[in-house]
């Protein structure tokens, strides 16, 4: 498996390679076709307290390739039949800096990784547009959560405002080939390649693991939008986990109600509930209301899962507010209790309460933006205070060269560690130029010091081009 | 805080260009999306709508092929040659001079010799006249059909708003997809920016409007309509961030790397949505020194431990029941199960519960107890 991957990486490196190479404008067989390109480099230095330093250099190259309107006549604005799309988004993440001895004993620490985070073909609008099929590689949000699979998905639409969605596949996890992790489940590293608990006893859910959903949704019953999702991951295996999820929304103008809940049926328990309303008081005013219960959950076969742990509730409230067409701005408030914690503990309830605020405004005119955004949170004796100020600017037609600056200063109380601790203050200042409406070159360096620490540098760079449109 | 005098300075620096640029920006306001998708026209020829409509002239007796267009960009105002079945000196028209008969028509000529042809910017909408056909004019065009008396407003801009076009698709049963009526790139999603013009949802609209709270509140809207946010975003959007190799920097300002810390033990359920903590935060902090079992942590001054500062095992349990996500960006089972195998974890009532999972993972019990592990269920 190992050799595998190491083939394939090295496979999908020269296959990145050479698309970069300039490509020739041609026919294509589709309609319409997109190939791009996204080169990123980034190098940082952090100085830690022992004296040593914590290193990155990075680049990261990502392809992506497109094609829309396979079908003929389907590139007609007015055509209203069948489409078929391809997409495929492939990525390269090299980091040179990983190499040291004490590197090599780091489980999880890839200095070459490639990904497919995308590779499906869709064909929608089927049998007078009331089928949509996708297959291969692809992600879903639903109201359980975002996730990626690979296999095939199923979307019917009668003729009556319900769809129902049902999909079946693998789950893409780190150990998949070509997969990524940043969308499967916390817990215990099973899947063997990041190997955070290389050897343990757990490695139950070693290799593939099945999955199927559905998903059922109407909208348009007046104002309601009602919709319930039910996910299985490890089909065929003892240990299926199993989540089930079902909200509404009504979207009756001014006032917007939402609430969700997510239950695992492993666990037993709720594991998210989310309440939100809002009230455009006018077309310049919003005000919202929120509550949101979270609870953790992790892999199936993960010891955390059956931890005492409390779940937090959050009661929050924000204001939005358009005061020109060019300047909108927000105000933010939330209040975070945990469970039960007085009833286990006999702790105080002041103990327990966490809150937070912030403000925000952005103006923005043709060739300008600017930004401030203020904060603070305090929780569990930590503090989090302070603001950020950005200003952007578009110079030469039709924004050839943007050039920004963003200055920050914050104060942090960390109760774990006076390592993260102090004031601190730093500016980003960054430039974009398109050479032409194909190539645009990103620049970034940031300057931080503070926190009794010596200063810090991060430079970024990034190439974006569109190889063929 | 440890700022010398040439940071001092340059923050000063900072300062003063921050002012400039502040300065800088303050220009002139820009259009709205009304003006970016239906720029305004004017023509030399004023409004005679009303008289037209007084005299019973019906609209396609001037506007001819309205009932047949498809698309927003076709010239429907009537030729001169439209004109002359009922006023004949306008068939004259390709006379070199204009007579004052023309002038009758084109009042807002000036001193100009000849009217030159009106120039009608391209809407950058889809409308199809053709499939409203069915529909009165004056549904859309009140001003102009007489229904709405107001000759002053320009014609140009007597369409609907696109709240009172939203509406008429809803409650008509027709497609609300903003795609209908919006202009697409070849993969299907609305051009948002049209100059200096940026669309985005109103706020009427489903509710999804991007203002500044959007980034950390969208996840509700996604997850219940997807599809609407395909309109205008493609997946590769939602990976830029959530699987993004450059991170975004509205979510993580700053010298994030330094100060996450805090910001994540509050607000982890956010940051789970991108990262992983068993596999993104726990590698990082192995290599940093940070966690407990980092090859790294040997070597640093305090060792293993010093992270929490002198803290009680029953405060560090405490902030476990709290916040074990925060605990699992560092810890690993191992180093968990070594103190919790003597150190009882669960919640209180576990015995009671404990029989289902243990029935369907028998090897995850196993991490910390010996045999039959259903026996010490209830």
């Amino acid at each position: 498996m190992v050799d595998l991957r190491r083939g394939l990486t090295r496979a999908i490196a020269l296959g990145s390679l050479l698309c970069i190479l300039p490509a020739e404008e041609g026919r294509a067989w589709a309609s319409d076709a997109f190939v791009s390109s996204a080169l990123s480099a980034q190098g940082y230095s952090v100085p830690l307290r022992d004296g040593r330093r914590v290193r990155r250099r990075r680049i990261v190259e990502e392809l992506r390739l497109s094609l829309w309107n396979v079908l003929p006549g389907s590139g007609d604005p007015y055509y209203d039949g069948p489409r078929v799309s391809g997409e495929l988004t492939l990525r390269l993440d090299t980091d040179l800096a990983i190499g040291s001895a004490e590197d090599a004993s780091v489980p999880g620490l890839e200095p070459l990784d490639a990904q497919a985070l995308v590779a499906k073909i869709d064909a929608v609008g089927l049998l007078k547009d009331t089928l949509d099929v996708s297959a291969g590689r692809q992600i879903r949000v639903d109201s359980l959560g975002f996730f990626a699979f690979d296999g095939a998905l199923m979307r019917l639409k009668p003729p009556v405002p319900v769809e129902i969605t049902a999909y079946l596949g693998y789950e893409v996890r780190g150990s998949s080939l070509w997969g990524f992790d940043a969308l499967e489940l916390d817990g215990t590293d099973s899947s063997g390649r990041r190997g955070v608990d290389d050897g343990g006893p757990g490695q139950a859910l070693a290799g593939r693991r099945g999955m199927m959903g559905a998903e059922l949704s109407a909208g348009r019953i007046g104002d309601w939008e009602i919709f319930a999702a039910a996910r299985t991951i490890g089909l065929g295996r003892r240990l299926a986990d199993s989540r089930v999820g079902a909200g509404a929304s009504w979207g009756g103008a001014p006032v917007r109600l939402y609430g969700a809940a997510v239950y695992s049926t492993l666990l037993g328990t709720l594991t998210e509930a989310d309440v939100t309303a809002s009230w455009t008081v006018t077309t310049k005013v919003t005000l919202g209301a929120e509550y949101h219960r979270f609870r953790p959950v992790f892999e199936g076969d993960s010891i955390f899962n059956v931890f005492d742990v409390t779940p937090r509730n959050d009661v929050g409230a924000r204001i939005d507010l358009v005061i020109t067409e060019n300047l909108r701005t927000a105000a933010w408030g939330y209040v975070r209790v945990n469970d039960a914690l007085a009833a286990k503990d006999g702790a105080s309830w002041h103990a327990d309460v966490g809150a937070g605020g912030g403000w925000g405004s952005t103006w923005r005119s043709g060739s300008e933006m600017m930004t401030l955004r203020l904060s603070v949170d305090r929780r569990w004796g930590e503090m989090r205070a302070g603001g950020e100020w950005g200003v952007w600017r578009d110079f030469l037609s039709r924004e050839r060269l943007r050039v920004g600056l963003r200055v920050s200063a914050w104060h942090i109380d960390d109760e774990f560690s006076d390592l993260f601790s102090g004031d601190f203050a730093g500016y980003v200042a960054s430039v974009r130029y398109r050479l032409d409406h194909r190539v645009e070159v990103i620049g970034e360096l940031e300057h931080y010091a503070g926190g009794g620490h010596d200063s810090r540098v991060y430079a970024m760079a990034i190439l974006n081009v569109e190889l063929w449109r | 805080m440890a700022l010398n005098k040439t940071t001092l300075s340059l923050y000063g620096l900072v300062a003063a260009a921050l002012l400039i640029a502040a300065g800088a920006a303050a220009g002139p306001f820009g259009k709205d999306a009304f003006d970016a998708l239906l720029p305004s026209w004017s023509s030399t020829v004023p409004d005679f709508h009303g008289r037209h409509l007084e005299a019973k002239v019906g609209c396609a007796s001037c506007h001819r092929g309205t009932s047949t267009s498809r698309w927003a960009s076709e010239r429907l105002i009537p030729k001169m040659s439209d004109c002359a079945p009922c006023h004949p000196e306008a068939a004259k028209s390709s006379a070199a001079a204009m007579s004052p008969s023309c002038r009758m028509c084109h009042t807002r000529l000036g001193a100009a010799p000849r009217p030159s042809p009106a120039r009608i910017p391209r809407p950058n909408i889809r409308f199809s006249h053709k499939a409203h056909a069915d529909l009165e004019c004056s549904a859309c065009h009140p001003v102009s059909a007489g229904e709405k008396a107001n000759p002053q407003e320009a014609r140009s801009r007597d369409v609907p708003r696109m709240q009172q076009c939203f509406d008429c698709h809803r409650e008509g049963g027709a497609s609300v997809d903003c795609r209908t009526c919006h202009i697409v790139y070849p993969d299907g999603r609305m051009i948002t920016r049209w100059g200096e013009v940026s669309l985005t949802p109103p706020e009427w609209l489903f509710g999804p409007s991007h203002g500044e709270t959007w980034a950390g509140s969208h996840a509700e809207a996604a997850g219940t309509s997807s599809g609407r946010c395909g309109a205008c975003h493609t997946e590769k959007q939602c990976q830029d961030c959530h699987t993004g190799a450059v991170r975004p920097r509205q979510i993580h300002p700053a010298d994030w790397i330094r100060m996450h810390g805090v910001k994540t033990r509050i607000d982890n359920p956010r940051c789970l949505g991108c990262h992983k903590a068993q596999s993104f935060c726990i590698t990082c902090h192995r290599r940093a020194g940070v966690a407990p079992d980092s090859p790294a942590a040997a070597l640093t001054p305090g060792g293993p431990g010093r992270f929490h500062k002198g803290m009680t095992t029953r405060q560090i349990c405490r902030r476990a029941k709290r916040d074990i996500s925060g605990c699992v960006s560092c810890h690993s089972e191992s180093s968990c199960s070594s103190c919790h195998a003597f150190l009882n974890p669960h919640p209180l009532g576990w015995r009671r519960k404990c029989g289902h999972l243990a029935r369907k993972n028998p090897k995850s019990c196993g991490k910390c107890h010996t045999g039959p592990v259903l026996n010490l269920c209830d």
